[in-house]
């Protein structure tokens, strides 16, 4: 299981270098933010799920321009960095800049039903428990409100998971048990779809580097306390470097995209149905 | 500087019991009298997060 303080102390740590180490997350975001131009929705507040340096604040407030933005993280220095975008964007929007909060998104600080959008990019597998969180989801989005999100699958990092042993690396939930989990959730009519995506770094140290910088170092209750060892670090390169070819290191992400509705409760909280009557003719 | 949104107050909420918060201006904290919690305004930014909250003394009262 994750452990939530640990991956906050390292984000909170790499909220500086993170921007320049976190090329897939920047372009997974382009891309999720497009995938909303399929969808009909006119929220009045938006939150940023795990928005991280808020890059794409501004294709947000672009879109939805009617709407308040909402930033959540939990690595308050994550939000700090983000205040210059806030400046930017009060500047040109009127006065409506984006609102930050420092929380867990397992554990969200928000009342039911106060948001028409959850957007989520590359966030939800930092949770110790998926379905806690969705289920914290389904409780703030209004009636009719889209949860839109990406995260990662089981192939990811599998190389690294080859070098290092499969206890070192994080584990990510197939995309059938998420959407399965938005059903539990109480979601309707889940989507869900993934591609692979494959990052070429020049070797195994810049891949390493690379996780180091962007906050992504193993935050695994189980990892070891003490520092890891030359010898382990020596073995996880080594492992890595058998899997290098001539044009670099070529490293697996498999993203998993999904989006699911709030519908209208097809029964009360004490169990009864809701069954809907209309006046006058059968439409 | 620990002042706080307005537009904020309106859906914050305590991250644990889900019930209301007080405002407390002064020491810029946001209260859950239910779990006794001070939530802190750091930079404006309210830290929701339980592990760095402080707990209320059984003598502070709560407006």
């Amino acid at each position: 299981m994750i452990d939530r303080s640990a991956a906050r102390r390292h984000f909170s740590r790499a909220a500086v270098t993170y921007p320049g180490a976190s090329r897939l997350e920047a372009e997974i975001g382009t891309r999720l933010i497009e995938r909303l131009d399929y969808v009909k929705l006119a929220p009045q507040r938006v939150l940023d799920l795990g928005c991280g340096p808020a890059r794409e604040t501004r294709a947000l407030a672009a879109r939805y321009a009617a709407a308040q933005l909402v930033l959540l993280d939990f690595a308050l220095p994550m939000l700090r960095d983000a205040r210059p975008a806030r400046g930017l964007l009060q500047r040109l929007g009127g006065g409506r800049a984006p609102l930050a909060v420092c929380g867990d998104f397992e554990q969200l600080p928000f009342a039911g039903a106060s948001l028409g959008l959850v957007y989520s990019n590359m966030a939800l597998h930092w949770a110790r428990q998926p379905l806690v969180a969705l289920r914290e989801l389904h409780r703030v989005l209004a009636v009719g409100g889209l949860l839109s999100f990406s995260t990662l699958g089981p192939d990811t990092l599998k190389e690294l998971r080859a070098a290092a042993g499969a206890s070192r690396v994080h584990a990510f939930h197939d995309m059938h048990d998420v959407g399965d989990m938005l059903l539990a959730a109480g979601f309707a009519a889940p989507v869900m779809d993934m591609e692979t995506v494959s990052l070429l770094y020049a070797d195994a140290r810049a891949l390493l580097a690379d996780l180091r910088a962007s906050g992504q170092t193993c935050a695994l209750e189980s990892r070891r306390r003490s520092l890891s060892g030359k010898a382990f670090a020596a073995a996880l390169r080594a492992g890595l470097e058998r899997q290098q070819q001539p044009s670099g290191l070529a490293v697996t992400f498999e993203v998993v995209y999904g989006h699911a509705w709030k519908a209208a409760p097809a029964r009360t909280p004490d169990g009864h149905a809701v069954v809907q009557f209309r006046r006058g003719a059968a439409p | 500087m620990s002042a706080i949104d307005p537009r904020l107050l309106e859906i914050l909420v305590c991250p644990l019991c889900k019930g209301p918060l007080v405002y407390r201006r002064e020491a810029g904290e946001l209260i859950c009298r239910a779990d006794r919690l001070a939530y802190p305004i750091k930079d404006g930014i309210p830290v929701m997060l339980e592990e760095d909250a402080r707990k209320l003394p059984p003598a502070e009262e709560v407006a």
